[in-house]
């Protein structure tokens, strides 16, 4: 055999056996997770599991609005409440590292609700201002997960705003939507009564007393509706970080088509649900066809936290109206 | 049934209530060590390795005011009096209590300081060093002294 054949096919071989243990060295290397402001959420994980992720987050303690004119100081992760959306796949490793601002007044620390592990990783994350700290785990149960603050006193830490959600998304992904969203309802106590302006401090009292002055979806993220259009189906996930009060989320004008109740995976979703329950460190996926142009308003249809204390969201759905599924009569 | 009877009926009554069923109540002037039973022994033989050092005061002061923020619980004199500890059941720590500085050890105090409490002291031993948790030992000692003149003479 000539040497240039000998040498083409050593060549050939060599990439061969390159393409063939490529998904091995992918599984084996490490990746940054993306993590999104709510309502975004990071795009689906198209790769197997079993890579190393490495997820930072920030604690920090910010000013913002908790309604019009009315101030609050937030303690969130990542600047937000809630704080940022991460997704992992089933059977990914996750370097998790924790930093706390400088400028914090407050030790803070994480609970992830997706973690086999003692407190979830409280212990391993009391941070100091200035400080960081880590911990590893192992995503092994599929699901949509709650994260929050576990330095005491916890429920404080809480209500301030300190929590979000963590998806495991299972080995085989989910299915495909068109829109995936990200809110997170929490309950908030303030010195003044509902709707008085200006700074308002955190009430110790109201929040043993869970009479909460506000009821607030993504109540310090990205301004601005959900959008989708006529046709296509949507997916929220939606979380409920408390402290105190469980949520009966709902759509107005629509009914879920799907609904992982509690977040749980691995079970058949449930079918034609109108409003779902989510307690306090739990969340739930919903996800619906919309039909039909108009707004679409989220609520806790505890109605009065809706109405009076501003749990309401709006999912904008544009597109040719629909008059086979609704249309007004004149 | 006998009016007798009747009052000890409503007397064991009120007892069990309040004696057994009802929650504990947190007692502000209890002193006993929140390490647990099984840890107490292995804490207080724990040594301080800096207790005569004047040095670790001064750097214990900084860590408990500024860096570990010991002061947002415990407050600034370390009395327990602050905005947060009235969210704490019981509440945190008063390190100006004689009788609590007299019955405590230093490795009791070490011990909490790095593992934390089931009362909702936060654990240091992620976020200070050793050095550093003896450091606010000695701080704390040193709260208890300026506080109580006696306790200082018996030094």
């Amino acid at each position: 055999m000539k040497v240039w054949i000998k040498a083409v096919s050593a060549i050939a071989v060599v990439i061969a056996t390159m393409l063939l243990i490529a998904p091995n060295i992918v599984a084996a290397a490490e990746e940054k997770a993306i993590l999104t402001k709510a309502p975004a959420v990071p795009p689906a994980i198209t790769r197997a599991g079993g890579v190393k992720v490495i997820v930072e987050l920030e604690t920090t303690e910010v000013k913002g609005a908790l309604s019009d004119g009315v101030e609050y100081e937030f303690w969130t992760f990542g600047g937000t409440v809630p704080g940022p959306f991460i997704r992992v796949k089933q059977n990914d490793t996750v370097e998790f590292s924790l930093k706390n601002n400088a400028a914090s007044k407050n030790i803070h620390s994480i609970d992830i609700h997706s973690v086999n592990g003692p407190g979830g990783g409280a212990k391993a994350t009391q941070t100091i201002p200035g400080g960081k700290t880590g911990f590893l785990w192992k995503a092994l149960n599929p699901g949509i997960y709650i994260y929050h603050c576990a330095t005491a006193h916890i429920p404080t830490h809480i209500a301030n705003g300190m929590y979000g959600l963590l998806l495991v998304e299972p080995e085989k992904g989910l299915p495909k939507v068109d829109k995936e969203y990200y809110v997170v309802q929490g309950d908030f106590y303030t010195v003044g009564n509902t709707g008085d302006k200006g700074m308002q401090a955190f009430s110790l009292e109201k929040a043993r007393a869970e009479q909460p002055t506000y009821v607030k979806f993504n109540a310090l993220a990205t301004p601005g509706n959900l959008k989708a259009n006529v046709g296509e189906k949507v997916r929220l996930y939606v979380g409920n970080g408390g402290p105190n009060l469980t949520s009966a989320f709902h759509v107005i004008g629509e009914i879920f088509d799907l609904v992982y109740q509690q977040g749980a995976m691995g079970t058949e979703p449930a079918k034609n649900v109108q409003t779902t329950l989510i307690p306090p460190g739990g969340a739930a996926i919903v996800e619906f066809k919309v039909d039909v142009p108009g707004a679409y308003i989220l609520v806790d249809h505890a109605i009065f936290r809706a109405i009076d204390k501003g749990a309401v969201g709006i999912l904008e759905v544009t597109g040719k109206e629909n008059p086979a599924v609704f249309k007004p009569l004149k | 049934m006998g009016s007798w009877r009747i009052s000890i009926f409503f007397v064991l009554s009120v007892f069990l209530f309040y004696g057994f069923i009802s929650p504990a109540i947190a007692d502000e002037t209890d002193i006993r060590s929140r390490v647990p039973a099984d840890k107490i022994e292995m804490a207080k033989n724990l040594t301080n390795p800096g207790s005569l050092d004047k040095g670790y005061i001064v750097a214990g002061k900084e860590i408990f005011m500024n860096k570990a923020r010991c002061a947002m619980c415990h407050g600034e004199k370390g009395n327990g009096d602050s905005p947060m500890a009235a969210a704490f059941n019981p509440k945190p720590r008063d390190f100006t209590s004689m009788e609590w500085q007299k019955v405590r050890t230093d490795g009791e105090i070490f011990w909490a300081i790095t593992e934390g409490t089931e009362y909702g002291m936060i654990p240091f031993g992620g976020s200070l060093s050793e050095k550093e948790r003896w450091q606010v030992v000695n701080y704390i000692r040193e709260i208890g002294r300026l506080s109580n003149p006696t306790l200082a003479k018996g030094q």
